[in-house]
């Protein structure tokens, strides 16, 4: 049995292997577009690869949040599946100033002087009492985490009140269909807002870019690699100029060099040994047929844990779309109940008439997010008016 | 504190150089009874625990990029180094080549379930923090969180899926063989277990289990059971003896 397999691996491989380039040609042509420049609009990212995005380590919380969601990651869009998924994240780019930004404001924004003062241990506060118990009272690790990590929230929402300045500003016209320029959008206009934006943080820390690597870039690098000659021979600086791409700076080349020996310099040993030192002396056919045996039970093992494996991954996806839906759910749930509460409040202020009123708090209010959550169960699309609105409900989802 | 527990699971059964990359849920869960809190403390806090994940899972990514090309060149070599003939003296190798790909797509996997684990101890934490405080906070966050870069699994997951499909040309496997190979494997796989990935995965999918299975704060934003369409079949020969008991509830 074991040969068959082998020989399935072995025709498997060489029929797989093949398979590679092709996907690959499929990208590249499609990178090859006469479209495909640099990002400019929302409109155009749905159209071109943006497979990394260039932001800065420190803000990477909130700034770089806001950034990566202009991410679309250039296999997305080489198959049908960048129909499906292309627009989700259209939808979610667009749609994440509009709604978040009077929120964000309300709960999030506060005097940055307030939050400077607080940061500046040991605390200046006019009740010491309840301050030294604070501080105690806090692990270290908190505040560790709290002194790295200040001036975020105000550059997040200073940046939510732009939403276009960054893809506007970001058009670099580029003389040719290069791959490797394409793999990356700097958004030059973003670095300006954070190094202004953060002069406070020191220069030092915005040079100290966190970069997002894609296969293709990788693909760029190890081509610029080969052409100079190996991992060993080729220098950061020769790559970073073969690779010729703005945004990827030699500090991203080097660590990513240093990642790539690594990853070379051990298969590299375990492929050149012969055979490992653990075989006990033993006749011929004895560990012939022990081989066997085990290699049997071993190829049967790696079977399950892939099994396995595989499994956890299909669960974890439909885990995400079920959260990704939750929360759309109950934004456009917030937005609804918000709009009616604003109804009521402009109905009680005006002196109109309650007809109006009557109508509109009937069916909507009562919509419970419990009840789009069995809907997205059951799959029905009745909704049912129960229980009171956004999240108190304890209500029991029907298992299917 | 059902989740606390499991996150703690969790994290005890993931890989050695994870374990302090996760969101720290109890101490975050503590500290919202704190009434020093403030609320842009809360928020700081829960950033630079996102920059800890966003840190970890883009370095993570891109050394699984770099592995990703790797493996697919050795399979090359390997190939061309094997011809069409099924020499034994290569099986060896093929057999390394093969535990190398599974244990692979296996971190990969390992590596989606941590952005999935830390996001879902995200939205729990903040719905604690808007029950304790009042507040609204939960809701904008989340919207925040979904664009961090942890967040963004399309490329691993993608990258894993390529390896399913390689795998299962390479382990084709009919029905009857199933059965006897769950058996068989039985034996092998607790032998496995000990490898921390596969024990790792099980751990993810058992938890996730009894995450979903139903709680008393269960409301609208709570997930449905999990639908495993053979659960039992896949988990059930596989006896995981952990050296510190567990107590599942």
């Amino acid at each position: 049995m074991t040969l068959t397999g082998d020989f399935g691996f072995q025709s498997a491989m060489s029929s797989f292997f093949p398979l590679l380039p092709t996907t690959l040609d499929e990208r590249y042509h499609h990178h090859k577009s006469p479209n495909s420049l640099w990002v400019s609009s929302g409109q155009e990212l749905m159209n071109n690869p943006v497979p990394c995005q260039v932001f800065p380590l420190v803000s990477g919380g909130s700034s770089s949040g806001y950034c990566s969601g202009m991410y679309v990651s250039a296999h997305e869009r080489s198959s049908s599946q960048a129909r499906q998924s292309v627009p989700h994240v259209s939808v979610e780019t667009q749609s994440l100033p509009v709604t978040n930004q009077p929120q964000e404001q309300r709960d999030m924004s506060w005097p940055e002087d307030q939050l400077q003062g607080f940061f500046d241990f040991p605390v200046p506060d006019p009740q010491a009492e309840s301050s030294s118990r604070a501080k105690s009272e806090w692990p270290d690790w908190a505040n560790q985490m709290i002194s790295v990590d200040d001036g975020l929230e105000p550059n997040w929402s200073e940046l939510l009140g732009d939403p276009n300045v960054l893809n506007q500003d970001s058009k670099i016209p580029t003389p040719s269909c290069d791959i490797a320029r394409q793999e990356i959008v700097v958004s030059t206009q973003h670095q300006l807002d954070s190094s202004s934006a953060k002069s406070p943080q020191g220069s030092s820390m915005t040079s100290k870019q966190r970069m997002r690597w894609t296969p293709e870039l990788h693909e760029a690098f190890v081509d610029a690699i080969n052409q100079l000659g190996g991992s060993e021979r080729a220098t950061p600086k020769a790559v970073l100029k073969l690779i010729n791409s703005p945004g990827l700076t030699i500090y991203h080349v080097k660590s990513h060099l240093q990642k790539y020996r690594t990853a070379r310099y051990k298969p590299e040993i375990s492929v050149d040994t012969e055979k490992p030192p653990l075989k006990t002396l033993k006749t011929i056919e004895d560990i012939k047929s022990l081989d066997l045996k085990t290699s049997i039970e071993i190829t049967e093992a790696l079977r399950l844990q892939m099994e396995v494996q595989k499994k956890l991954h299909e669960q974890l996806e439909v885990q995400r779309k079920l959260q990704l839906q939750i929360e759309e759910q109950g934004r456009y749930l917030q937005m609804m109940i918000e709009k009616q509460q604003q109804k009521m409040q402009d109905k009680k202020i005006g002196s109109s008439s309650g007809s109006e009123a009557d109508t509109y708090s009937a069916p909507s209010p009562n919509l419970s997010q419990a009840s789009i959550t069995e809907r997205l169960q059951s799959g029905s699309s009745s909704l049912e008016q129960k229980g009171s609105p956004s999240g108190a409900t304890k209500k029991r989802v029907r298992e299917d | 504190m059902k989740f606390g527990k499991r996150i703690k699971e969790q994290i005890q059964e993931s890989l050695p150089e994870w374990r302090d990359k996760f969101l720290r849920y109890k101490e975050l869960k503590n500290l919202i009874s704190s009434p020093s809190l403030t609320e842009s403390i809360f928020v700081g806090l829960l950033n630079a625990e996102m920059e800890k994940f966003n840190a970890f899972f883009v370095e993570q990514e891109e050394d699984f990029i770099i592995h990703h090309k790797e493996l697919q060149y050795r399979i090359k070599r390997l190939a061309e180094k094997c011809g069409d003939n099924d020499d034994e003296t290569f099986r060896e190798e093929i057999g390394e080549m093969r535990k190398d790909t599974v244990n692979f797509h296996g971190e990969m996997v390992l590596l989606v379930n941590y952005s999935n684990i830390n996001y879902t101890g995200l939205a729990k934490i903040l719905k604690k923090y808007d029950k304790r405080r009042g507040g609204a906070l939960r809701s904008p966050f989340i919207q925040k969180v979904l664009h961090q870069p942890f967040f963004k699994t399309d490329l691993v997951s993608r990258l894993a899926r390529e390896w399913e499909t390689t795998m299962d040309a390479v382990f084709p496997m009919s029905n009857r063989e199933a059965e006897r190979g769950y058996e068989r494997s039985a034996v092998a796989s607790s032998a496995a277990a000990g490898e921390g990935i596969f024990r790792n995965t099980v751990a993810a999918l058992v938890t996730m289990r009894e995450m979903r299975r139903g709680s008393s704060t269960y409301s609208a934003f709570s997930l449905p059971p999990v639908n495993l369409s053979d659960p039992d079949l896949v988990l059930r020969p596989i006896h995981i003896s952990s050296p510190i008991p567990i107590p599942y509830s």
